[in-house]
């Protein structure tokens, strides 16, 4: 349903984007116009996109990710407005209109990436509470692309032990060096909030305990405190499970 | 062209675009660090070309390399002006979330300041001021005004180059052009896309250049420049530095959506 919501209004935005580009032409007949040439060269640099994915795709190559033509949004935005307000005389009603756009626009980009922002910052609170336990080595729920992130927050935070991403152990049937790494080490540590789903083949040692752990993970939505309020809150329940040696 | 702004509304509407732009960005100011963070400010401030052989990066168990050892896809991907800025910035003030993400907010806000002015100057101040909320409104804005990547400074150089080059164009003033050559070089060294409008800006330049007495050699250096890159650009293409696994595939559907969808993904 939001998803649906969200495509329609894009689509609308998309019909004032092309709308604007048509009134934005300039009349080329008083072509020294300092105004008509800046039209022109607007029109030149929000077309550019099209014609990169016109000629990249006529050749057969990979399409580039459109995002990489962010530096177009204010133009386009820019184009926008201008075909919006050329459509709608009325000041009062372009207003009330345009805002209505822009919380929907605001809305839709929080709903669409709060759940990702709020897993980063979970991340980071499950780095910091993994410094406090007094292990050997410890395994820590961390899910992005790469493990940059969590090897800056481990340097940052100063790891005193061993560790790695639980992603890089969970989807290798067992056979991984942690193994090897946990051999020599009486105790270890495994940490992670609900997404961490333990499978006990993973692990040789004998399991001592789980405890869960409400940790604040400070997730900050801003303005937006409602949306921490009924859709979210700033703590998550964290699982640790201590293993000792086999 | 839009009429003069009168002088209340020109700070109303400021005031309201900075008080919303900053109410929305800085409780992200501590943000956590993503992956191209991480990898544009930390692995070239232990790996660039200026730090010392003895200062080593992560170990970046995948990924294992580092400036020395990549520079010539970086720069394929990236002019090096930004890897260079944060590389004394965070030898300044030190590599904190806080640290890295305060030039990008910094900027953007520049960035949507000027946007207000240009849109102002074109489209008439509502216009303007609204094309500047829907920038601060946008989560593509608000993602890379508080993530330490490249993308904000983008923007931000072309406002400011096509402000100073219309300007220019009304004024005569020829130490604006000089500005507009300054504008030109941080372009290039920002983004290589910027090399697009620096071609339409040299056409425009072109049919103006008895009024405003441009030299000859701007007009033979800078298709000199472009025809390098060009060179450059094949080059780097040959050798495979712009694969990427994640592009998307290039059959006539993908392609038909994605042209469509332009916008809506841009401002999305």
């Amino acid at each position: 349903m939001i998803e649906m919501a969200s495509n329609i209004f894009f689509t609308i935005l998309g019909v004032f984007f092309f709308m604007g580009c048509l009134f934005i032409l300039p009349p080329f007949k008083k072509s020294r116009d300092p105004q008509n040439f800046f039209n022109l060269v607007l029109l030149v640099i929000f077309v550019t996109p099209f014609v990169f994915y016109l000629v990249v795709g006529t050749l057969g190559f990979k399409l580039g990710n459109p995002r990489n033509f962010f530096y177009l949004l204010p133009i386009y935005l820019l184009v926008i407005f201008n075909g919006f307000r050329k459509l709608i005389y009325n000041r009062k009603i372009f207003y009330s209109l345009s805002i209505i756009i822009l919380i929907f626009l605001l809305f839709n980009g929080i709903m669409s990436s709060y759940t990702f922002w709020k897993r980063v910052y979970i991340e980071r609170a499950i780095m910091r509470q993994a410094t406090k336990i007094d292990v050997g080595f410890v395994v820590i729920s961390y899910t992005q692309r790469t493990s940059w992130p969590f090897k800056y927050y481990a340097q940052k935070y100063g790891f005193s032990h061993k560790s790695c991403p639980w992603d890089s152990i969970k989807d290798r049937e067992g056979s991984f060096s942690f193994f090897e790494e946990v051999k020599n080490i009486s105790k270890f540590a495994i940490i992670g909030d609900q997404t961490l789903h333990l499978k006990d083949k993973y692990f040789l040692g004998e399991k001592l305990f789980k405890i869960n752990k409400t940790i604040s993970h400070g997730a900050n939505y801003g303005p937006f405190w409602f949306l921490q309020k009924f859709l979210d809150r700033p703590s998550t329940t964290i699982s640790i499970h201590l293993f000792n040696e086999s | 062209m839009g009429k003069a702004i009168p002088k209340r509304k020109f700070i109303i509407h400021l005031i309201i675009i900075l008080s919303l732009y900053l109410i929305i960005r800085v409780p992200l100011v501590n943000k956590p660090l993503q992956h191209d963070e991480i990898y544009n400010t930390f692995v070239y401030l232990y790996a660039s070309p200026l730090s010392k052989a003895s200062q080593k990066p992560m170990n970046l168990e995948r990924y294992d390399f580092s400036w020395r050892t990549d520079w010539k896809r970086q720069i394929a991907i990236h002019p090096p002006f930004l890897s260079i800025l944060y590389y004394f910035w965070v030898r300044l003030f030190g590599d904190s979330e806080i640290s890295l993400h305060m030039p990008v907010i910094i900027v953007g806000l520049a960035e949507i300041i000027l946007l207000y002015f240009l849109g102002s100057i074109f489209f008439g101040s509502d216009v303007g001021f609204l094309a500047a909320l829907g920038t601060s409104f946008s989560i593509a804005h608000i993602e890379y005004s508080t993530q330490a990547v490249y993308a904000i400074f983008e923007p931000f150089i072309l406002l400011a180059s096509l402000l100073c080059l219309y300007k220019f164009v009304i004024t005569k003033n020829k130490k604006l052009f000089y500005d507009l050559l300054i504008l030109n070089i941080f372009g290039i060294s920002i983004y290589y896309h910027y090399f697009v409008y620096l071609i339409i800006q040299t056409i425009i330049l072109w049919f103006y250049r008895k009024e405003f007495k441009i030299t000859k050699i701007y007009f033979i250096s800078v298709p000199i420049i472009v025809i390098l890159f060009i060179v450059v650009t094949v080059i780097c293409f040959s050798r495979g530095h712009y694969s990427y696994e994640f592009w998307m595939r290039s059959d006539f559907k993908t392609l038909m959506i994605t042209i469509i969808s332009l916008p809506s993904h841009i401002i999305r």
